[in-house]
């Protein structure tokens, strides 16, 4: 199993840190619709909670990937009569592989789960269809990681489809922040299917996911705001 | 013709039918507010008891529902919930 993020070196690091801003959007989100849950006992905010929830823990299992994705050794090398010692960074390949499947799996079912609640999708055996293909997708990404982004863009368009037909509908402020904000996230996943092929297509994917995150932070605080 | 009430939309109705009472009210007044049936309100009731955003109290002998903490709580919340809802299209 090969699993790699092709990232420049500069990026290391600062990828998480983006990975951990959106973990925390996530979380207030989960938590706001859980609150909602507590009060009204309405079923579709305790799954709409459990969505982001799934996101957030998914972008947990994000960050343990990348931050094993490389660890230091110490190669020594004769060169002549000189031997040169230098750090390299080499891949820890079974944490990264296995903790950036569990990140697609979570990721996926979030993304599902979002789509049964505002698509309002209830039938059972549509259910257990899409359940099998996001787990064939995931067991797919391990050999194709290509496949996992074209499936979540998939997804993503889905609910940028469903936020911009929700805004135009009741034309809120908040409304047109959270389809922007997914707007960057589908942007961010469709930039990443070709990550393989430039380290800085990775870089301009995150700083979408980022975008995407903030945007749905700022359409938070505009709910919450007095 | 309007839209059907979401179950945010009832619980807040009813608890803010007791808030503009004053934080009291008789079933009878609750139910002829509410706009709901005798069955249904009486599920919403025990529910909201159940919660602790009401409580029942006799005065005089009559039944009355008295607003809590918690459920003025949730009147003061209820507009960001709504808020929260419509930016999801929930």
């Amino acid at each position: 199993m090969t699993l790699y993020i092709n990232s420049p070196q500069w990026f290391a690091g600062i990828d998480s840190g983006i990975e951990f801003l959106s973990l925390v959007v996530a979380l207030m989100v989960s938590w706001y619709g859980y609150k909602i849950y507590r009060l009204s006992g309405e079923r579709k905010y305790k799954h709409f909670a459990s969505a982001f929830l799934l996101a957030g823990i998914a972008y947990v299992f994000k960050i343990i990937s990348q931050i094993t994705l490389y660890e230091k050794e110490l190669v020594r090398q004769r060169i002549g009569p000189f031997l040169v010692s230098r750090t390299v960074l080499e891949p820890v390949s079974w944490l990264h592989t296995y903790s950036y499947v569990i990140f697609g799996l979570l990721i996926l079912f979030s993304l599902l789960l979002l789509l049964i609640v505002t698509l309002r999708i209830n039938d059972r055996p549509t259910l257990i269809l899409l359940t099998y293909f996001m787990i064939v997708v995931t067991l797919a990404s391990i050999k194709a990681q290509v496949l996992l982004h074209i499936t979540l863009a998939l997804m993503a368009a889905l609910l940028v489809f469903h936020f911009y037909t929700n805004y135009a509908k009741n034309k809120a402020r908040q409304a047109l922040f959270v389809t922007l904000a997914f707007l960057g996230i589908l942007l961010s996943h469709i930039v990443m299917i070709f990550m393989v092929y430039d380290p800085n297509i990775y870089v301009a994917g995150e700083a979408l996911q980022l975008t995407g995150f903030l945007l749905l932070m700022y359409a938070f605080i505009l709910v919450r705001k007095k | 013709m309007t839209a059907r009430r979401s179950r945010l939309e009832v619980i807040y109705d009813l608890l803010n039918s007791i808030k503009e009472k004053g934080g009291t009210i008789k079933p009878t007044h609750l139910l002829y507010k509410s706009n709901l049936s005798h069955k249904k309100m009486t599920e919403y009731i025990t529910e909201l008891i159940g919660k602790g955003f009401i409580e029942a109290k006799n005065k005089d002998g009559r039944k009355t529902y008295a607003l809590t903490d918690k459920g003025l709580e949730y009147t003061n919340e209820f507009q960001r919930m709504k808020r929260f809802s419509e930016s999801f299209g929930l």
